[in-house]
């Protein structure tokens, strides 16, 4: 196709005169309002409108960590009516919530002073739950000791359907073939535009990436073994044009895959050299990457790495150490927001 | 920020007759309406005087105008919500506007892709430009152009093969 055809075709397109003089009339006619030029001290809409909206989640995310729609604190004999209650959830660095799934309360004896609370923590065979105990007192002198028992729950249920995806995808790449596969793919892709995104990273049999391959989906799978966690920046709202999938696996500290049709900056780590890969010519991009099977390193922290705009990321490539800059839109929180779905893919478990 | 300076009536009229073609090619060609895109391309220069800005030189002018002209198109998109016409409402107005068919094409093609297509081909700004204009990285820019691409290309196809 020869899109210098489209630009002559577009240059044809001209004002009316008539409608050229009318706009140069309406402007000089116009007087701009004389503070036009100084900066509006009004409202501005949007970002109120904005500012709203973000206030309201902050309260969202607020009520809902207070335990307010919370349900399943269950007490027992209720004769404390003085005895100070725990919040209902514990947060946990993690970011995953605990939740308080059983209280029980004893009165143990009634010769002490009031308004001494005490709390302590001590963590059952199960690792995942938590007993903690409460002391206080009532005001005729009763040591009241409450316990809770806490137990890890998902901190929400929001990727559910990944789950649900990945493992209607494994049980039909069993029983299709690669033909109906693709097709069963390709008609799932119409109901759910994340079912292609999701099923196409991490389970299709050799003949479907080469498929892919030529469709410009370059294909994440190698001998490489994918591990453990998934995440797929396809649901970052903001990340609308460049397909690209984060494999995590644990084996030995974080790594990564990066699988996109994106394209990538490279810089070394004395900043001074600036690689720009093309994206015009991404396929080759990618599949030099992949022929050098890059590891992604991150160091330390994850969200250290983490900066406005992308993923930074340290790479180490026949040797030599290189930091990775993608091109995500995506904010930092966006991408917290993201992290804690980590726990909740675990591919292993699935697959 | 931009140093501000009243316009004079012949600046005016110098930069209406300088890049109202422009403007309204790709107002016409975001918008699919030639009304809507004179409202545009009116509104654009009635910003122009509004606040008045300095421009370096007659580029820095037109991406400012640019700029401003792709807002109003999609404040127009978005608030009017009209549907991409077709050609033959062009002529409904009384208007005698030349739009042949890779142009028609053209206006088919999902809003966002129909921008960086118009700025790169039609235009001619590169990459950088355009990311600078429509507030985007580089990268996104190219991706749309890829996939504009393919579109339009597609598009043609169905439309000529």
């Amino acid at each position: 196709m020869d899109f210098d055809k489209l630009r002559e075709s577009g240059r044809k397109i001209k004002m009316p005169n008539d409608m050229k003089n009318r706009i140069k009339k309406n402007c000089i006619e116009y007087e701009a309002p004389e503070d036009a030029s100084k900066p509006s001290v009004g409202f501005n809409r949007r970002l109120v409108a904005v500012c709203a909206c973000c206030l309201f989640v902050l309260l969202g995310i607020v009520l809902k960590h207070s335990g307010v729609f919370d349900k399943t604190i269950s007490r027992q004999p209720d004769n404390t009516s003085q005895a100070t209650q725990m919040p209902a959830f514990v947060q946990t660095p993690s970011s995953t919530m605990k939740q308080i799934v059983a209280t029980t309360v004893k009165v143990l004896q009634n010769d002490r002073p009031t308004s001494v609370l005490t709390t302590r923590s001590s963590t059952t065979a199960e690792s995942e739950t938590t007993i903690q105990q409460t002391e206080s007192f009532t005001e005729n002198g009763q040591l009241v000791t409450e316990e809770y028992i806490v137990q890890e729950v998902p901190p929400s249920t929001l990727y559910m359907d990944d789950l649900s995806i990945l493992k209607d995808a494994k049980r039909a790449a069993e029983t299709m073939s690669v033909e109906e596969y693709q097709r069963y793919l390709f008609e799932k892709e119409k109901n759910n535009y994340r079912y292609f995104s999701v099923a196409d990273c991490f389970y299709y049999p050799e003949e479907y990436l080469e498929f892919c391959e030529s469709e410009l989906y370059v294909p994440v799978v190698d001998e490489e073994k994918i591990d453990v966690f998934a995440i797929n920046m396809n649901y970052v709202p903001s990340y609308e044009d460049i397909d690209m999938v984060v494999l995590f696996t644990e084996s030995d500290g974080f790594r990564f895959y990066v699988h996109t049709s994106g394209d990538f900056r490279f810089r070394t780590n004395d900043d001074k050299e600036y690689k720009y890969v093309e994206t015009a010519s991404f396929g080759n991009a990618t599949a030099e990457i992949y022929r050098k099977k890059i590891i992604y390193q991150i160091n330390d922290s994850l969200t250290n790495n983490m900066w406005w705009g992308g993923i930074r990321a340290e790479i180490t490539v026949d040797g030599q150490k290189i930091n990775l800059l993608s091109t995500v839109e995506v904010t930092m929180e966006e991408f917290k927001e993201y992290l804690k779905c980590v726990d909740f893919i675990k591919i292993k478990d699935w697959i | 920020m931009y140093q501000t300076t009243k316009k004079t009536v012949s600046e005016i009229e110098n930069a209406v007759e300088k890049h109202s073609d422009m403007l309204f090619r790709v107002c016409l060609i975001m918008l699919g309406d030639e009304a809507d895109a004179e409202d545009a391309v009116q509104e654009t220069f009635l910003k122009y005087i509004e606040k008045a800005p300095v421009f370096n030189d007659e580029e820095h002018e037109k991406a400012w105008l640019l700029k401003v002209a792709g807002n109003k198109c999609k404040d127009m998109i978005k608030h009017r919500k009209r549907a991409v016409n077709t050609c033959s409402d062009f002529k409904d107005e009384g208007y005698e506007i030349e739009i042949d068919s890779l142009s028609e094409i053209l206006m088919k093609i999902p809003e966002k892709f129909r921008m960086v297509l118009t700025l790169h081909y039609i235009e001619e700004y590169k990459v950088d430009e355009i990311a600078e204009l429509i507030g985007k990285t580089p990268s996104a820019v190219k991706m749309r152009l890829k996939k504009g691409r393919k579109i339009f290309e597609e598009q043609y196809r169905k439309e000529f093969c």
